[in-house]
């Protein structure tokens, strides 16, 4: 298991350069600059411009210039924010994380109790009802979800706060916390309940049953283990996807996450924070595949990585 | 600048909703800037309390480098000049003690600032400062975005800025080169308190200049700007512990993306009497008005931008709080005038002719501009809004005369128009009613071409398009040679039309050297004209404006907007807002 782990985190490192190499290419042939704007910056002002970020040397050069800096740690510096790169991220990621693993226990919560609910009441009003939020909480997007929530909770009745998030603070996390984990819910609680609904029809849970075993125990101990493989899948990239952030959501409550930090330097021409923030997520999402290969092992004795 | 580029950003949810809350009843009892304000900005200011409002993130405090409006309405609330332009745009003396002492060649100002200033930390504000001031505005190294107002004006600044070349012709000077280069900048501290700068020319707008952010001063005490050099600049930084004011307010916290905190400077030297009542001033970052909006109706904001796609919702909802005020900005269909048949006037006056420029504002902008027919703004020495409207203005039966003079009768012949249009809802709606206008009207097709903003700078720039709507410009300070020069003479570098008429390059000439600022001012009216009846590039069709929402208990916004407002109303003369309980 450890020089499985090993490999794939070796792995990761072409991976990420591969991700660094098409997106910085990529990022230099789209059109515009980071100072491309209505009012032309004069020819001197825009040759000082460029000599102070590096961008007067060929691309090629930039290319290596890059990957010197990273290896020293730097990032690089964003040119809509003259800050640090690193320090952009070190000082947003934390909120988005707050927020999207926070997210991510709601939906996980929520998903997978209204999976099994629908699954063990298979067309039942209860089933019924869990068809109908995942369905509706896949289908209605986010800004609206948020924007409903906030007229409704915050405008009229004043019960949570409008703008902002604060871990612990909970005017300022229920609005947030449901708008960007309404959508991942949903997608668990389909998927909890299609997992379920298979095993459930297995001839081990009709012996299980038919040994008198309570209904609680055949579905905790054989049941939802064995319908985890399907469930872990998507976890692992709904977790990634929370936790690198959310444009809408922070948008929306005005959180200084890194989300729309990412959106917004693409418009930019940030190309500093392009490169960070991208292979800040590729790593994020690396991980993140490799941690839930880790518990497919857990889940399912059959597994092995050797 | 910028704000247009912000607001346009900002805009981007409108259109759609602009169409459909036009259809609704609008209501409310509209405030614009001059009319009396009964609601908010009434009452006596008192002492003590917060604000809290909303504005945008900046890029920079660095005012030696800064390029966006928001940024530079905040490095005024931290930072002033010698001078500072007061509420009717005149430049009033800041730091300085009295107007500047010129020449009788005119090419010498001498300076005396008042005694005993300080910086916010207590150290002493010196002529030194402020010659470091001007110096970091002309270094290369800094690459500052507004160096250019000075470049031709101060001796020795333009030499030193374009010490690297340009892309074309770049140059490598050594630091000594660099170093001498700067010596040569001709400011100086002849003592203390007493700044000396020569010019190269005489220039009528020179005390304006010298009233902008550019000339904000150094504070050299501080070690990192000491040790600066020819060749290498500090990071003028955001960080409140390492920072120092000498404008009305002190930073005291910067939450990136969030909010700024803002105190009273107790060594603020309050040029007209004005200081800070306000305990704390919160500046919320929010780039989504309709999230403002409903954060100002749960009380979490004192202020906050009007969204505009709900605009006659707002002024039924809000009523008195709600207040409008047109600013120096002008938009309207950019054209290529090397691009055929856009380089023959009867096609551009059968285009212009072909704008129902009401019906847009109202139907494609929720009414939330002023349509005009004028390029530069009677507020800033151009001419009223409907002063072209027989030339330029909305004639169905004139524009289809001028396309048939053209030789394109009922738009046989003419050839298909790409419309290179920013990739955002209001900038789209906009464009599509261009379309059927010139369909309905002259018969002729043209074809929507959206792309995002940097790309479709990039193009306007490189003369890459045929037709650009929504296009035009935003003023950096108050003077009408800033909506000409470099925009309709011969080459200009903000000159993406290619206008190239001799008429208008022989008064520019004349007007930009012209000492006399009656005359001077009369000349840029001519060219304003000449720019509008012979469509140079552009024919404009609205001018932009600023929607609030304001607290009735919120002093000193309405009073001091004006049209430099960056953001905020009033925010050049924020020292003045407050709250009357």
């Amino acid at each position: 298991m450890t020089g499985y782990v090993i490999r794939r985190i070796l792995w990761m490192i072409p991976v990420l350069w591969a991700v660094a190499t098409i997106t910085f290419f990529l990022m230099h042939a789209v059109p515009g600059g980071p100072f491309s704007q209505e009012k032309q910056v004069p020819p001197t002002a825009l040759a000082n411009l460029n000599a102070k970020y590096d961008l007067d040397k060929p691309i090629l050069e930039q290319y290596g210039l890059f990957f010197w800096h990273l290896g020293q740690g730097d990032l690089g510096t964003s040119f809509s924010n003259q800050r640090p790169v690193l320090d952009i991220i070190k000082e947003g990621w934390p909120i988005t994380a707050e927020l999207g693993v926070t997210a991510f226990v709601f939906a996980l919560a929520i998903g997978m109790t209204m999976g099994v609910i629908s699954a063990l009441n298979h067309n039942k009003l209860p089933d019924y009802l869990g068809v109908f939020f995942a369905t509706a909480g896949t289908a209605m997007p986010s800004f609206v979800i948020g924007t409903f929530l906030v007229i409704i909770f915050s405008v009229k009745l004043g019960w949570f706060d409008v703008l902002g998030w604060e871990f612990g603070n909970y005017r300022k996390m229920v609005l947030p916390v449901i708008t960007l984990g309404t959508l991942p819910a949903a997608y668990i609680a389909r998927v909890t309940r299609a997992s379920l609904l298979e095993v459930l029809n297995q001839d081990y849970i009709r012996t299980a049953r038919s040994k008198g075993l309570a209904e609680y125990v055949v579905v905790l101990r054989h049941t939802i283990k064995n319908a985890m493989i399907p469930i872990l899948t998507v976890v692992g990239p709904i977790f990634a996807f929370l936790v690198t952030g959310s444009f809408i959501t922070e948008s929306i409550f005005v959180i200084n996450g890194i989300g729309k930090r990412f959106v917004d330097s693409v418009f930019a021409r940030d190309y500093g924070l392009i490169m960070g923030t991208t292979l800040f997520y590729a790593a994020i999402v690396a991980f993140a595949n490799l941690a839930v290969d880790l518990l497919y092992a857990t889940v399912d004795p059959r597994i092995r990585y050797s | 600048m910028s704000f247009l580029k912000s607001r346009g950003y900002l805009l981007s949810l409108v259109a759609l909703g602009a169409v459909l809350a036009f259809a609704a009843c609008g209501g409310g009892n509209e405030k614009t800037s001059g009319t009396a304000s009964p609601g908010g900005g009434a009452g006596e200011r008192i002492q003590g309390g917060t604000l809290t409002v909303q504005s945008l993130g900046f890029q920079s405090l660095d005012p030696h480098f800064s390029n966006f409006a928001q940024d530079i309405g905040y490095e005024r609330m931290l930072w002033r000049g010698l001078y500072t332009l007061d509420k009717e745009n005149v430049p009033q003396p800041a730091m300085a003690d009295g107007q500047p002492q010129v020449s009788a060649d005119g090419l010498t100002y001498t300076i005396k600032m008042k005694k005993d200033l300080k910086w916010s930390d207590g150290q002493p504000l010196t002529a030194k400062d402020f010659v470091a001031g001007f110096k970091r505005t002309c270094n290369p190294a800094n690459a500052g975005n507004y160096e250019s107002l000075i470049d031709k004006s101060v001796v020795g600044c333009g030499d030193f800025f374009g010490a690297l070349g340009t892309k074309d012709a770049p140059k490598t000077p050594t630091p000594d080169e660099l170093k001498a280069l700067q010596d040569k900048v001709a400011v100086k501290a002849i003592d203390d308190t007493t700044v000396e700068i020569k010019l190269m020319q005489k220039q009528v707008t020179f005390p304006l200049i010298i009233s902008l952010w550019l000339a904000f001063p150094v504070p050299t005490h501080l070690d990192r700007f000491a040790s600066e050099t020819a060749d290498t600049q500090a990071d003028w930084g955001t960080d409140p512990k390492r920072l120092v004011y000498n404008g009305p307010y002190m930073l005291t916290e910067y939450v990136q993306q969030d909010h700024i905190t803002l105190v009273p400077n107790p060594n603020w030297a309050a040029p007209a009497g004005v200081s800070p009542t306000l305990d704390k001033l919160v500046i919320k970052f929010i780039e989504k008005n309709d999230v403002a909006d409903n954060a100002y109706e749960a009380g979490e904001l004192d202020q906050a931008f009007a969204d505009l796609s709900n605009l006659a919702a707002i002024k039924s909802k809000f009523g008195a709080e709600y207040f409008k005020n047109v600013n120096a900005e002008t938009r309207g269909l950019e054209m290529e005038l090397t691009h055929k048949p856009l380089d023959n006037l009867d096609v551009r006056l059968a285009l212009s002719q072909a704008i129902d420029r009401k019906t847009l504002n109202d139907v494609a902008s929720n009414g939330g501009f002023a349509p005009t027919t004028s390029w530069i703004p009677e507020t800033a020495g151009g001419a009223a809004p409907d002063a072209f409207e027989t030339d330029i203005g909305f004639d169905k039966a004139s524009a289809q005369k001028h396309l048939a003079d053209a030789g394109f009768p009922n738009g046989q012949g003419f050839p298909l128009l790409k419309m290179l249009v920013r990739d955002t809802p209001e900038a789209r709606a906009q464009a599509e009613f261009l379309k059927k206008g010139f369909k309905e009207i002259l018969n002729i097709d043209t074809e929507l071409d959206p792309v995002d903003s940097a790309t479709r700078s990039q193009r306007l720039n490189d003369h890459q398009y045929e037709l650009a709507p929504r296009s035009g410009w935003s003023q950096d300070y108050p003077d009408p040679e800033n909506w000409i020069i470099s925009l309709f003479d011969t080459g200009g570098s903000n000159n993406v039309y290619t206008c190239s008429d001799k008429d208008i390059d022989a008064l520019i000439m004349k007007a930009h050297f012209n000492t006399n600022d009656q005359e001077r001012r009369q000349q840029y009216k001519d060219i304003n004209k000449l720019v509008v009846t012979r469509l140079c590039g552009i024919a404009p069709y609205y001018h932009g404006a600023f929607h609030w929402l304001i607290k009735p208990y919120v002093v000193g916004m309405q009073d001091n907007a004006t049209v430099q407002d960056s953001e905020i109303p009033g925010d050049w003369n924020a020292e003045a807002w407050g709250r009357s309980k």
